[in-house]
């Protein structure tokens, strides 16, 4: 049994640590502020600089951008990223994607999409949620209807994370089918954010953050070469982009929590609290032992997952194990930095005495959601249940 | 990275488990409990011919020199089935002689071990002293051949089988906090011992030990003198990861039990494992188990690689405190009135997971090491 790195990732590692001090993530414009989901904020710059140094890509074959490196390489890039904050929130679907293109896309497709996806000259978002299909994906609406060459697309997205920020969508829409048949058909789709007929609109989140979008599609034309797989095969194409996403989603909360926690003890150490110092107040050194206990938990499962999958082995449900854990760490995290910096932590970013950009006021008030978003923590638990240890179905 | 077991760990694996689950079923177990020893000798000639107690003997003196990651694969297999008895106490004694005992003491006493024939255990607490270095209050005078010791132990486990105490004992008075401690073998043969079982809860045999005017000659004193508290600090975060180690074997076992049980209990006309709530708790249990499993795994690759560990051993054996406890708690649950029968498995692991969160350090004294190293 080995945790250790080997040489070469190690000094990859060392690079990548150059590069942060290099450019300096302050020093770069934000599109997206970091809601502490572990991937930072977004910029649009910084994505490019990452894709420059080819390392958005550098896990595909080189035949289409990449370098052929072992997915370790990815997720020190992400750890060290997030330790130092530096933004990668924007791209993150650009990966995902460019994953199930590799997997499932036409020649033509892959020679199309993926150098622009890993020069982080386009950026990807995934359309998948709906008024009345969250959750339940077999309950998509919108429809998709050859005409031709053509998919004539109609219906409506919402929750579509960066749709705003993004120029071509991977969209799911029905293909087949009667509504009330359970044999429906759903297929995915490569759609242009700005081909005519699309609207996208922006919902300001619980911090006030615009994140997630309603996209309405009305007589959207879709060349059919842009269908991704097989028509009305689009569903385990999503389950299984979903369950890896459900990793690397998460992959590096543990590495963005570990900085936040050095953070709050350093202001525990330099603040005076009640006679003494904050640190050697007995509360809170407990909830900052069991913080540190919680990410070194989810730190280690991360690492599993990870060994996983550079072997290849095809998730079932350790990806849901390491969300569903990470994301508790994440609530905790935000309610115990808000507990442990009190006041100047709950001030909004530019606010005279607010600490850290309002950083923890931030991802406090987006916590909520970490256990909602790609995929509630009840599916994960389901599918632990239902996909990792076969229990029954009603 | 390679997280899996090597050829030898899963040898070790697959063997213990074989054994064990012949020679240690529930009912053994149980009938063992019973017994004033708490163990059975013919199990323990057993463990001694595959090598078990000297596992981690280095093979100079006898035994097989395996890593702390050995060890623990041993310790968890151990745990799944609540193997009574002597071996865990007898392992915190071995390696407090590996950090402590001079050339000479090993030589003397890791063959012994190795081959099963001495047992020893280690005596810490005190009425009125929990987990502390700094405030025991057992004395040893010094005297021209050795010491004579006064003071009474309290849960010092198996001694009433052991061979040898290893003890911590203040020498000549006090001193200054980090030298006030020294360790000292004392035989329990010696007469002006006392070893009394203190009955508890558990299948643990704990005892009281009194040392009244006891003659302990001066080869005795492990290593150097007045360096008890230096040793100790290196010994128990090992022992912490040891016991997890045991812990998650124990968890395990209750998990696996509890999901086979889900998916065969009807009622309502469906097995309970297809309703949600019941689906829940068990993903809840794997999150739990397998969050131990990478905690104590991790923890014992570091110790066996000579890096700092002693952060992350008390971290994992945190959880598996908090965790052996969930798991067992909604075994319960789910397993409904079966489950809390004296008859049933699980109770086993119910009634040894409180006493093995307070061995040697339980979270809140290991919760303070975190602190320190987490910068606090």
């Amino acid at each position: 049994m080995d945790f250790a790195f080997t040489k070469d990732e190690e000094d990859f590692r060392s690079e990548v640590r150059k590069f942060v001090q290099e450019n300096p993530p302050d020093a770069f414009p934000v599109e997206w502020e970091d809601t502490g989901y572990g991937l930072g904020a977004g910029s649009l710059v910084y994505t490019r600089l990452l894709g420059e140094k080819g390392w958005l890509s550098m896990t595909w074959p080189e035949e289409y951008g990449g370098q052929n490196r072992d997915i370790t390489y990815r997720f020190i890039l992400m750890e060290e990223l997030a330790y130092h904050r530096a933004p990668q929130a924007l791209h993150f679907f650009n990966l995902s994607v460019g994953g199930s293109i590799l997997l499932h896309g036409t020649e033509k497709q892959k020679q199309t999409f993926l150098p622009k996806l890993g020069r982080g000259e386009i950026i990807f978002c995934t359309a998948l949620s709906e008024p009345d299909a969250g959750s339940d994906l077999f309950a998509t609406k919108t429809t998709a209807v050859r005409k031709g060459d053509e998919f004539i697309i109609n219906g409506q997205k919402v929750w579509t994370t960066e749709a705003h920020l993004s120029d071509w969508a991977l969209l799911l829409a029905q293909t087949i089918g009667e509504k009330t048949s359970k044999q429906k058909g759903l297929s995915m789709f490569l759609v242009d954010l700005r081909s005519p007929g699309i609207t996208i609109q922006p919902i300001p989140n619980i911090a006030s953050e615009e994140d997630f979008c309603e996209v309405f599609l009305d007589e959207v034309n879709v060349p059919a070469e842009n269908l991704l797989g097989d028509e009305n095969k689009g569903l385990p194409i999503v389950f299984e982009a979903l369950e890896e996403d459900r990793f690397w989603a998460r992959a590096v909360r543990a590495a963005a929590a570990k900085r936040d926690l050095e953070d709050i003890v350093r202001y525990a150490k330099e603040t005076k609290y009640d006679g003494r110092m904050l640190a050697e107040n007995p509360r809170t050194r407990n909830m900052l032992v069991e913080l540190a206990i919680e990410i070194e938990a989810c730190h280690v499962l991360t690492y599993k997952v990870l060994w996983l999958l550079s072997r290849k082995v095809v998730l079932t449900h350790e990806a849901s194990i390491v969300k569903t854990l990470a994301d508790q760490l994440g609530q905790h995290l935000a309610s115990v930095a808000l507990d442990c910096v009190g006041g100047r932590g709950w001030l909004r970013q530019g606010s005279k005495w607010s600490m850290q950009g309002g950083r923890f006021a931030r991802m406090y008030a987006a916590s909520p959601g970490y256990t909602i978003a790609g995929g509630t923590t009840e599916i994960q638990k389901l599918t632990i249940a239902l996909r990792g240890l076969h229990l029954p179905r009603v | 990275m390679d997280l899996s077991l090597t050829e030898e760990q899963k040898i070790i694996k697959k063997e213990t488990r074989r054994v064990l689950s012949k020679e240690c079923s529930k009912d053994i177990v149980r009938n063992l409990q019973k017994t004033r020893e708490g163990y059975s000798i013919e199990l323990w000639k057993i463990m001694a011919s595959l090598g078990w107690p000297g596992l981690i003997i280095p093979e100079e003196y006898g035994g097989s020199g395996a890593n702390f990651l050995d060890q623990l694969v041993l310790l968890e297999e151990m745990g799944r089935v609540c193997l009574p008895g002597p071996y865990f106490s007898n392992l915190v004694g071995t390696l407090a002689l590996l950090e402590a005992a001079n050339e000479k003491q090993r030589e003397k006493l890791l063959p012994q071990i190795a081959s099963g024939k001495l047992l020893l255990t280690l005596a810490l607490d005190e009425p009125g002293v929990r987990h502390d270095l700094n405030f025991i209050e057992s004395q040893a005078r010094s005297t021209d051949d050795g010491y004579i010791v006064n003071g009474t132990k309290l849960f010092v486990e198996n001694a009433h089988i052991s061979d040898l105490i290893i003890a911590a004992v203040k020498v000549d008075g006090s001193r200054t906090k980090d030298e006030s401690l020294s360790l000292l073998a004392i035989e329990t043969k010696n007469p002006n011992i006392t070893i009394t079982l203190i009955d508890s809860f558990g299948a643990e045999k704990q005892c009281e030990v009194s040392f009244s005017e006891l003659k302990c000659p001066t080869v005795n004193l492990l290593g150097e003198p007045h360096l008890g508290v230096s040793y100790l600090r290196q010994l128990l975060p090992k022992v912490a990861l040891a016991k997890a180690a045991e812990m998650l074997g124990g968890a395990e076992r209750a998990f696996e039990l509890t999901c086979e049980y889900a998916k065969q209990r009807v009622q309502f006309g469906s097995p309970i494992g297809a309703y949600q709530i019941i689906q829940f708790y068990c993903a809840d249990m794997l999150i739990s188990l397998e969050a131990m499993r990478n905690l104590v795994y991790h923890a014992g690759w570091k110790l066996s690689n000579n890096f700092p560990f002693a952060k992350e051993a008390a971290m994992a054996k945190i959880w598996a405190d908090e965790a052996y406890k969930q798991i067992t708690t909604l075994s319960f649950q789910i397993h409904g009135a079966i489950g809390f029968t004296e008859d049933y498995e699980l109770s086993s692991h119910w009634l040894r997971n409180k006493p093995e969160q307070f061995v040697h350090g339980n979270s809140e004294y290991l919760s303070d090491l975190v602190a320190r190293e987490i910068g606090l």
